[in-house]
């Protein structure tokens, strides 16, 4: 890392009020610590509690989703940011073409669609059988909809091997 | 294109920053020794997965304790409101890096800058020695501070601390500390 690759960061973590990020291989063990951090910060927010749970269910949701992606583990990064008025949780992952694009559908077609409607959506895709493994981890997407109670927003980037997909989760405070 | 692609040009220029840095932990904000035990689990963790000798494992932490009781006391004793700080851990395939960052008063700059150079001059049993002296000179509350902390990283990595002074507009300087940790001795 360049020297002043960390001033960057720091500024670029204090303008998006971002406190944290973790990148790389997620286990049970990284995740309960990584919710502990969590916890600890937003103790010292004096976050409400139901905006605390609904942070942590977020976060175990997107957490383990990373850790249900088998197959594109080492391009996970996960960030907790925290603004007046919202948490902001972003995570990043590496995935393949089909499921990149049928991801970008999926979340699309979230758009609108109430909680009775995510409900059903959910339990459709309990049932489902998906042509590639990694997007029946996706469908936490659909718990984190119903969490958060704000639409996800999401981006990608296409590569010449693989995707790079974002996914942008606020949960107001 | 994305229909929706809303994720915003800071994330994703954090993503960005990431990846190309190789960046495994960031934080920035205020330090208390809960999220130093914090930082200090997520890591252990982390390197257990990755196999990682127990050789490199001790030093890394040792590096890491060091770096961020550093912060610690710096926001301790931070007479200003602009305490905030950065920690990062990141790595490629030869080292580990351990980088802290915060902001100083401009007027501390050139002590700091000679000492550290003081240091990365010196070999080790010179670090030695002035390890025992700093310590034996130091007052019960400079025992463990920055100074000590310093020589401290040098003697534990082999490696020369690198550092970068930011100018910042207004009387600051943001001050950038990495402790290098090879990973094959």
């Amino acid at each position: 890392m360049q020297l002043n690759s960390t001033y960057s960061l720091y500024r670029l973590m204090n303008k998006g009020q971002y406190l944290l990020c973790y990148s790389g291989y997620l286990a049970q063990n990284q995740i309960t610590a990584l919710l502990a951090l969590a916890e600890r910060k937003m103790q010292r927010e004096s976050t409400d509690s139901q905006v605390r749970r609904k942070v942590f269910n977020v976060m175990i949701e997107c957490l383990q989703a990373f850790c249900k992606n088998e197959s594109e583990r080492s391009g996970n990064i996960f960030v907790l940011g925290k603004a007046d008025s919202h948490y902001e949780i972003l995570s990043s992952f590496n995935c393949d073409y089909e499921t990149g694009h049928w991801l970008s559908g999926f979340i699309d077609g979230l758009d609108g669609l109430d909680r009775a409607a995510i409900r059903e959506e959910h339990k459709k895709m309990m049932v489902r059988e998906f042509s590639h493994p990694s997007m029946a981890s996706f469908y936490s997407l659909l718990d984190i909809a119903l969490k958060s109670a704000s639409p996800l927003e999401y981006d990608y980037e296409e590569h010449s091997t693989h995707m790079v997909f974002s996914i942008k989760t606020i949960i107001p405070c | 294109m994305p229909r929706n692609p809303h994720i915003g040009a800071e994330g994703k220029d954090l993503f960005q920053l990431i990846r190309t840095n190789k960046v495994y932990v960031a934080y920035e904000g205020l330090f208390d020794q809960e999220i130093v035990k914090g930082f200090l689990s997520i890591t252990e963790n982390s390197l257990a997965e990755q196999g990682v000798q127990d050789g490199v494992k001790k030093k890394l932490f040792n590096v890491m304790m060091e770096a961020l009781q550093n912060i610690c006391k710096h926001q301790a004793s931070a007479a200003d409101q602009r305490t905030s700080a950065i920690f990062v851990l990141s790595g490629d395939e030869k080292n580990y890096y351990v980088q802290t960052g915060n902001l100083i008063g401009e007027e501390k700059v050139n002590d700091l800058q000679a000492y550290l150079n003081k240091l990365n001059a010196l070999n080790a049993d010179e670090l030695k020695e002035l390890y025992k002296t700093v310590r034996m000179q130091s007052t019960i509350s400079e025992v463990g501070g920055a100074g000590l902390g310093f020589i401290d990283m040098i003697r534990k990595t082999g490696n020369a601390l690198r550092y970068n002074f930011d100018v910042l507009p207004d009387g600051f300087r943001f001050f950038t500390l990495v402790s290098t940790i090879s990973i094959e001795s």
